[in-house]
Order: C-alpha cells, then structure tokens, then sequence
C-alpha cells in the first residue's frame, strides 16, 4: 500500500529517490491506503483497503466514483451498478454474467416478463376485421364497430366517425380515431361516450389482483385537438372486498400532438377469478353529462356513486372537427411503463379472433351439404382459432349455396347456429332452392354478403 | 352499458329435435345466438326474460 501527494519536491537525491519510489509505488498500487489520500487530482484511482473498493476521482475532483468492490478472499470482484446508465453487451457476454440483479427503474421490470408483457390485445390497433371505417355512430351505440377488441358506447353526445385511422406515432402504424361530425356542446345529465376493452380474468392473474401491494401500469399514446382533462375508468368485474372501479385523470397537453400517458396502480383487494369472463374492463371517456361528473372523481378502489367517475371529463363533442385518437395501449405487471411490445400483425389476428372471426368473402369458402327440402344445408368446419365462447354467428347480405348439379346459386335466408362450439361451427342455411339430393355437396359463396361470428366480451 | 336492442327472439332446433339456439334481431343485424352463458347475446336475451321485457318464441 502506498500514497504520495505525486508532487516531488527541491531536495537532495537520496530523498529525491525516496520521494520518486514512493511516488511510483503509488501508482502501482492505484494509491492503495485505508483513507484517501491526503491529495487527490481528477480522474485519481484509490482503491479503498478499508471497504475493498475500487474508486476514481471525479472530473471536478471533489468526490470519488466506486467502480467496484473486491473480494480479496476468493480473488472476485462485482461491478458497482449504482452509477451505471447503460450497458452495451452482446446476447453471449450476457450469458457470461451470473447473479445479475434488474433494476425497476430500467426496462426489465422487477416484476414483469421480458415478453408478452402487454396484456392488451390489438393495442396497436392493427386489426379491424369488421370494418376500417363507420360514420354515423350516435345515440345507442353499444357495440364493436372497426378496430378489433375495441367497443363503443354512445349515449347521447353527438355524432361521430371511428375509423383505424393511419395517423400514428413513430414506430406505430395505426391508430383508433374517434371524429365528431354532429356537435353536441351542451349534453344532457345522463349522456355519456366511451371506448372500452376487456380483458378476460383468466388472463390478469399475473397482475395479482387480490394483493393490494402489487401494482400494474397502463400506458398509451393519445392525441386530440382538445387539450385538457380526460378519464380512464377500470372496471374490476370480479366480486371485491371493496368496490371495483377506480378512475384516474390524465392530461393531454398540447394540442394535435402524440403524447404517451402512463397511469400505474395498486391493484384491488378482491381477487380475480380466472376464467373466459370479462376481469377487467378499461373505458377510455369522451364525454359526459353532470350524472358523471358532478362529484368526487373517484381515484380508490371501490363502489362509487355514478357522479364520482368522470370527474373533470372535458366533452370532445363540444365541436364538430373535434377528434381524439390513440394507440399504443399496453397493461403490464409492475410500477413502469416499458416501451409498447410490438407483435406482428398475424400474431395479432390470431388474438382477436379468439373474440370474433369473419369469414372470408369469397366465392366457395367451404362445402356445405344438403340435409333437407328447399335447398337446405349445412355448412360445418374448424375455427382458425379456439374461441373464446360459443360465438353468435352474425350474417348480412346474400349468402349463396352452389353446386355443379345445381348449376345455379340460391340466396341463404337465414343462418342458424346448431351443435356449434367455441372451437367449431356447424351452421344451417335455410334456402329456398331445389335441384340437387339429400347428402350431396355444395359450395358456400360469401362474395356478396358477410358472416362473422362473434364470442367478445 | 344499457341494455342491446332485442327486436325479435326465436328458439332454433338442431336435427334431434332440441333446442340449439336462438334466432335474433340485435340492434338490427340478423344473429343466430347459442345457448351459451358465457355468450354475451345470450346472457343478454336471458337477462332480458328474466326482467320479463323478452319472450323468446319456440322453433316452428
């Protein structure tokens, strides 16, 4: 061990030599000593015998930077991760490493999953199988009508557009745009606008619902022309110990600007149970009357009066042209909002059609066969994806049976589900056709009609 | 949310004879709904039975 000030002074040689090997050994041993030493330049290294620590003198020489900490037993030593903003590594140097411990504040949370973090499904707003664009949308809206997985409730407050629009931040490709074409400045009591997702219980058991100590964050990219004070209400569905909504305010700032909200929480006291329901429904508002906005916005847990849940909703209906998008909607386990995880775009189709699939409109889909009088038939076959319920089969338009005996097409007047399941279908088409034999095939022709069906939330 | 649109409710039997599901009008699109719980169109129909504001007509 040894220290020197580095500073030899006018003396005669054999000090001069004394002072010189000392100076040289404290170099060598990185200025080595129990205290620091006693002058320090910047950018000095001391290593700590006291504590086996490894330090180097700031910039401005005022304080010292651990860099390390040695165990003098074993010959080992941990890097010091206090003071570290970054590491660049490689997949292999990674491996290398052993009991490496993450910090909360950085990217990979404590608590949560490298991938497959976001809970949402179609948070990018990738998929819209019903439809790109539906204008009209008003009083009594209570339905899916184009992004995938998101509903819309209308109840009063004007006239809208929603479309899965392409305007988006850096790096997002879609967005849900919500365009006020009939105003409505001055709402009644009762009137109300949200977009909704659910999110089935069985999916949200990692967030812990049950143990008000864990936490979860939500975390979307939203615009508007209307800048101001907006709500997100969640809506546990699952019995609680103490209630199941909590409402949380958030800001858009600048007008016509992308901007990135995070809200994090505390989850409720009661647990969720897991299964194909609805757990947690999260509603975007938009607007509303005094029935909703006249309390105490309601930021616990709990059973609220309806007047506590959109406390300070400005009203995006208050002007035609008035529009609000978002996008980018993530809910993950922990207290940080990690950057959105981008899935592709069949990664995200397979999701969505868990809750709805539309058939393809084309001619001969599938076959069908004939069960009975009037050109009858059956239409059966496998989902894509195991659904998440019994869906409803919804059609619209003509659909048509056709086979090379019949040598024509007849329109389909009803569609009627029987012996379906959530993984199959077995439809009955009633026509009104004839020409072809009990039991023999036919083609399903969907190109001038629709059928879906539909097992949402 | 309120309450859907429920115009018209009529049983559907499979070729057994059973009831196998209900044909529907909801908010005005033409549905064939399972009798599924978990079904939110069905839960729905049942919902509004229960509340005697729906009769669900039996198969022809």
């Amino acid at each position: 061990m040894s220290q020197n000030d580095f500073s030899i002074a006018n003396q005669g040689f054999p000090s001069f030599r004394t002072d010189l090997n000392s100076s040289l050994q404290a170099l060598a041993s990185n200025s080595s000593g129990d205290t620091e030493p006693s002058t320090t330049y910047a950018y000095q290294w001391w290593y700590d015998s006291t504590n086996d620590l490894l330090k180097m003198r700031n910039a401005d020489n005022d304080a010292w930077i651990t860099f390390a900490t040695f165990d003098q037993a074993t010959d080992t030593f941990t890097i010091t991760t206090d003071n570290i903003d970054g590491l660049t590594a490689t997949v292999a140097e990674l491996n290398k490493l052993d009991g490496v411990t993450d910090d909360a504040s950085s990217y990979f949370t404590a608590s949560g999953a490298f991938s497959n973090r976001n809970l949402i499904i179609n948070g990018a707003m990738q998929v819209a199988q019903r439809s790109t664009s539906e204008t009209g949308l008003g009083n009594g809206t209570n339905s899916y009508k184009t992004v995938d997985r998101y509903s819309t409730y209308i109840l009063g407050l004007g006239t809208w557009t929603q479309s899965q629009d392409t305007d988006a931040p850096d790096g997002f490709g879609h967005s849900l745009k919500m365009l006020c074409t009939t105003a409505d400045a001055s709402p009644a009591a009762g009137d109300r606008m949200l977009i909704q997702t659910k999110i089935e219980g069985q999916d949200i058991q990692s967030l812990g619902f049950g143990n008000t100590a864990n936490t979860y964050t939500v975390s979307f990219y939203v615009k508007s022309n209307l800048t101001g004070t907006y709500i997100l209400e969640q809506y546990g569905e699952d019995a609680s110990a103490t209630g199941n909504n909590i409402s949380t305010a958030y800001t858009i700032n600048a007008a016509d600007t992308w901007e990135r909200k995070t809200i994090t929480l505390n989850v409720d006291s009661g647990a969720m149970t897991a299964d194909n329901t609805s757990g947690l429904v999260i509603s975007f508002w938009l607007g509303s009357g005094t029935d909703y906005t006249s309390g105490t916005l309601n930021t616990s847990w709990s059973n609220p009066a309806s007047t506590d849940r959109a406390v300070g909703q400005v009203n995006l209906a208050s002007a035609t042209s008035n529009y609000w998008q978002i996008t980018g909607v993530q809910l993950e386990v922990g207290d940080t909002a990690t950057p959105f995880e981008h899935r592709s775009y069949g990664d995200e189709l397979a999701r969505c059609q868990r809750y709805y699939y539309k058939f393809p409109s084309a001619s001969r889909i599938g076959l069908a066969h004939r069960y009975g009088a009037n050109g009858s038939c059956v239409f059966s076959g496998l989902y894509p994806v195991a659904m998440r319920a019994i869906p409803t089969v919804l059609r619209t338009g003509t659909i048509e049976a056709y086979n090379n005996i019949f040598t024509a097409t007849y329109p389909v007047s009803t569609a009627n589900t029987i012996g379906s399941s959530a993984d199959s279908f077995a439809i009955a088409f009633l026509g009104s056709g004839s020409g072809y034999g009990v039991g023999e095939a036919t083609t399903i022709n969907t190109d001038a009609g629709t059928m879906a069906s539909d097992a949402e939330l | 949310m309120d309450n859907m649109n429920i115009t018209s409710a009529q049983y559907v039997q499979d070729f057994d004879g059973n009831n196998a599901s209900v044909q529907a009008i909801i908010d005005d699109t033409e549905m064939s709904v399972p009798l599924d719980p978990a079904n939110r169109h069905y839960a729905e129909i049942m919902r509004q039975v229960d509340a005697g504001t729906l009769v669900i007509q039996d198969a022809e």
